[in-house]
């Protein structure tokens, strides 16, 4: 036996007098604390989540950092697909706004009659409306579409344009058939429809929209899948947290909520700086580029990026949650 | 009280960690596990606070069997426990006060009843003037003191202790044990898996044996190796 030992047993002995002695006894109760009320139970859990995610946030600088701007630069693609899919729906929508079929009208119909020819075309199958163009808005429209460098007037004495009616489909390929229907209609002269140039329209919108709208979806899937990995990095990292707050009898929601917490702030954080960079290069390109190329047709900034911010918070926010908590029940699983 | 019945664990890897145990401890006693490294002395424990589940056999805490399909009576068993590791397992980026009040934070007790318990269990562990310290500023000792402190500031009815003293120093080690005894000696029964045949010969506690996952000794005040060694 060492003298160590020795001395440890007459420390360990007089300890035990000392304790027992009524004067000196500590008395330490044993088992948990009273149980409280239910309510104040939760409060006291979700005010702990809170201040612990937030701690922890903050703690864990250099990995919330990395974290943050990982999710960021997804979502900053992820916002930027959103944008491109916005602009070309917006060119569909334009091309599809051009598919009309024109139906010139006879010289000399008067008011009524031409109400009536109207109405007869609103009546055709697939018509969605019918508008007048007088032969005077005609000539408008053809000065305008020369720049206003050119008096048609000045040409031609006479204003040689007819009366037509513009009848616009419900569907773009329904058009064949309403310029054939048209066509029938007393006093109309002939209809200019363009048949095959609006199959091909019509065809270049829907795989525009169905291309843009799958690239936006994979976006979102690699956006998903990189968010969650890179929280399960910043989890796998906290492991230590998790082990002492399970062995300490903390359940399993309550040990998932801090990190939840943690994760939508990552998650809102990432959002709001990839709402802000894009709204604010969106901004730039949209003027930058109007006054180079006027005749481009881009969705203004004010109107693309609310549909932008909503999306990359919801993403952000739910991913973030989503993310962290799928990767803390790894650590949670009882063997 | 603590009882295994006809347990044994059996690990995915095929590693019999534990074959047919059968072990009582009453309530407010103080037992040793020994054996040589890889006999279940830590799988031992790990049954006990439901971090692992037996391969078949029965494990009863507090009268109760320990059942870990449903969270809650989980964390309710870990609640009534106090584990002590000999890595000490604290966060390294919180202070002493803020490792130990981590325990009663994280089952949701009332702010304003945690302060003065760490406190308390500071005291018991001597670690009063510490409490604003990172892990790091302290020495190993003093680390499984706090750690000690975590373990023991919820109140629980027991202790387990796996190789509390493996990483540190003799005299140290005979610090680490007498807080331990302490704890003991105020009703909470102390498990403790050791490989320090010094305190376990001077203290003269129950021992109880392991060799191959099974109890091959348990005597009322052993020593570390067989009298008949």
């Amino acid at each position: 036996m060492t003298s160590v030992g020795v001395a440890m047993r007459r420390t360990l002995t007089d300890e035990r007098v000392e304790i027992v002695a009524p004067a000196a006894t500590v008395v330490v109760p044993v088992g948990p604390p009273q149980t409280r009320r239910r309510w104040h139970a939760t409060a006291v859990s979700l005010a702990f989540a809170a201040r612990e995610g937030a701690t922890s946030f903050c703690r864990n600088g250099l990995m919330s950092v990395a974290a943050v701007l990982m999710i960021f630069v997804t979502l900053l693609a992820f916002g930027a697909a959103i944008l491109v899919l916005q602009n070309l729906h917006r060119v569909a929508a334009a091309a599809e706004e051009q598919v009309l079929a024109v139906a010139y009208l006879r010289d000399g119909l008067n008011t009524r009659q031409r109400t009536n020819l109207a109405n007869r075309l609103r009546g055709v199958d697939g018509v969605a409306t019918v508008r007048f163009v007088s032969r005077a808005e005609a000539l408008r429209r053809l000065e305008q579409s020369l720049g206003g460098r050119v008096n048609v007037r000045d040409v031609v004495r006479a204003n040689p344009l007819p009366d037509s009616m513009e009848i616009h489909p419900e569907r773009p390929g329904d058009l064949p058939a309403i310029a054939e229907a048209a066509r029938a209609v007393a006093g109309v002269a002939d209809v200019v429809a363009g048949e095959e140039i609006t199959g091909r329209i019509d065809a270049a919108a829907r795989f525009v929209r169905l291309a843009g709208g799958v690239a936006a979806a994979v976006l979102a899937l690699v956006a998903i899948i990189v968010i969650l990995n890179t929280l399960r990095l910043t989890i796998v990292a906290r492991r230590t947290d998790i082990e002492i707050m399970r062995l300490v009898g903390a359940t399993a929601s309550f040990v998932r909520r801090p990190f939840f917490v943690e994760g939508m702030i990552q998650g809102g954080v990432a959002a709001m700086a990839a709402v802000v960079s894009l709204g604010a290069a969106y901004w730039l390109f949209v003027t930058r580029a109007t006054a180079a190329w006027p005749f481009l047709r881009l969705v203004p900034a004010a109107e693309a990026m609310p549909v932008v911010a909503i999306a990359l918070v919801v993403v952000g926010l739910a991913v973030g949650a989503l993310g962290t908590a799928i990767s803390v029940a790894r650590f949670l699983r009882t063997r | 009280m603590i009882e295994l019945e006809s347990v044994s664990k059996r690990y995915a890897t095929g590693i019999q960690a534990l074959n047919d145990v059968t072990l009582s401890v009453e309530d407010g006693e103080f037992v040793f596990v020994v054996g040589p490294t890889g006999t279940g002395k830590s799988t031992l424990l790990r049954l006990l606070y439901a971090e692992e589940l037996p391969t078949s056999g029965v494990v009863r805490v507090h009268g109760r069997p320990v059942d870990a399909r449903h969270d809650h009576d989980v964390s309710a068993l870990r609640r009534s426990l106090g584990v002590v590791f000999q890595d000490f397992k604290l966060l390294p980026d919180r202070t002493v006060f803020d490792n130990v009040a981590f325990a009663l934070r994280v089952i949701g007790s009332p702010p304003e009843w945690i302060p003065a318990q760490v406190r308390q269990a500071l005291e018991q562990v001597g670690l009063a003037d510490c409490e604003r310290a990172l892990p790091r500023q302290l020495s190993g000792g003093q680390q499984q003191k706090v750690s000690i402190a975590r373990a023991i500031v919820n109140r629980p009815r027991i202790v387990l202790a796996d190789e509390p003293t493996g990483n540190l120093d003799p005299d140290t080690s005979w610090d680490i044990m007498k807080v331990l005894s302490r704890i003991n000696l105020h009703g909470t029964t102390l498990i403790v898996t050791t490989h320090n045949k010094t305190i376990v010969d001077v203290l003269r506690r129950r021992v109880v044996e392991l060799a191959g996952g099974q109890i091959v000794r348990d005597e009322r005040r052993g020593r570390y190796a067989s009298d008949l060694n």
